[in-house]
């Protein structure tokens, strides 16, 4: 049986390791994404490079 | 290599309070001729004002620090409503002159608002086991962080969501980057 616990908040359904492997990539993600929409730089880089400290932390 | 810089969301107390404001008038006097400083003077002195945290308090001035300083990269304001359905609710973040003035530069320093983003994001996330809520919501008040809000939501509804998926709902709601609990 699924028990609906409404007092639990988007938080406790993951660990904060996960939050912040989940945000710290998607993170990555998002600044190509500005970058692309607005600077025209090398982005592909930074992304990698991000995405290295990323896995780093984790 | 230098060390990576760590990012921390934490309170602000009257030291890092004066540090940031003390930090962030030397950073305008340095961009005088880029800025007319009154919006982050604004910002600074609605820090002091919201630099609370009682209980009967609903918005709150957070702030993300370097590794452990007293300066503040970012003012992030955040908004928890207690009457009627709660949310928790991230309504800006205020990068730092130096850091938000370098997007007006060929090289914005991309690796710092990166991390000062996360630690935002992840640290508001982790308010909610103070504040739950059902909903924590971002909101995109400038160009700038909307593209990246829209950014962050497409990632996570796709390859990037694998951990989430089944538990967390993730979508754009205007200008609103909406994580919501799903029922079952």
């Amino acid at each position: 049986m699924n028990v609906i616990q409404f007092d639990v908040g988007i938080h406790n359904l993951l660990s904060d390791h996960e939050w912040n492997q989940v945000i710290g990539e998607a993170v990555a993600y998002a600044l190509a994404e500005l970058g692309d929409d607005v600077y025209k730089l090398d982005w592909a880089n930074s992304l990698a490079r991000h995405q290295e400290q990323v896995k780093a932390a984790a | 290599m230098a060390e990576k810089a760590k990012y921390e969301f934490r309170r602000f107390d009257d030291r890092s309070l004066s540090s940031t404001e003390a930090s962030w008038k030397r950073q305008l006097s340095k961009h005088s001729s880029e800025v007319i400083p009154t919006e982050y003077e604004r910002k600074l002195a609605w820090a002091r004002e919201h630099a609370t945290y009682g209980k009967d308090e609903e918005i709150f001035a957070y702030g993300v620090f370097r590794d452990g300083g007293l300066i503040a990269s970012a003012i992030v304001d955040v908004v928890y409503t207690k009457a009627g359905r709660k949310w928790l609710k991230l309504l800006d973040i205020n990068l730092t002159p130096d850091l938000d003035l370098s997007f007006n530069s060929d090289k914005p320093d991309l690796d710092a608002i990166g991390d000062v983003f996360t630690a935002a994001i992840t640290g508001v996330i982790a308010l909610g086991a103070v504040h739950p809520a059902k909903e924590t919501k971002l909101y995109g008040r400038s160009g700038t962080l909307l593209s990246f809000l829209k950014g962050l939501g497409a990632h996570l509804n796709g390859d990037g969501g694998k951990l989430i998926r089944g538990k967390i709902e993730v979508l754009m709601e205007g200008r609103w980057l909406v994580f919501r609990r799903k029922s079952k």
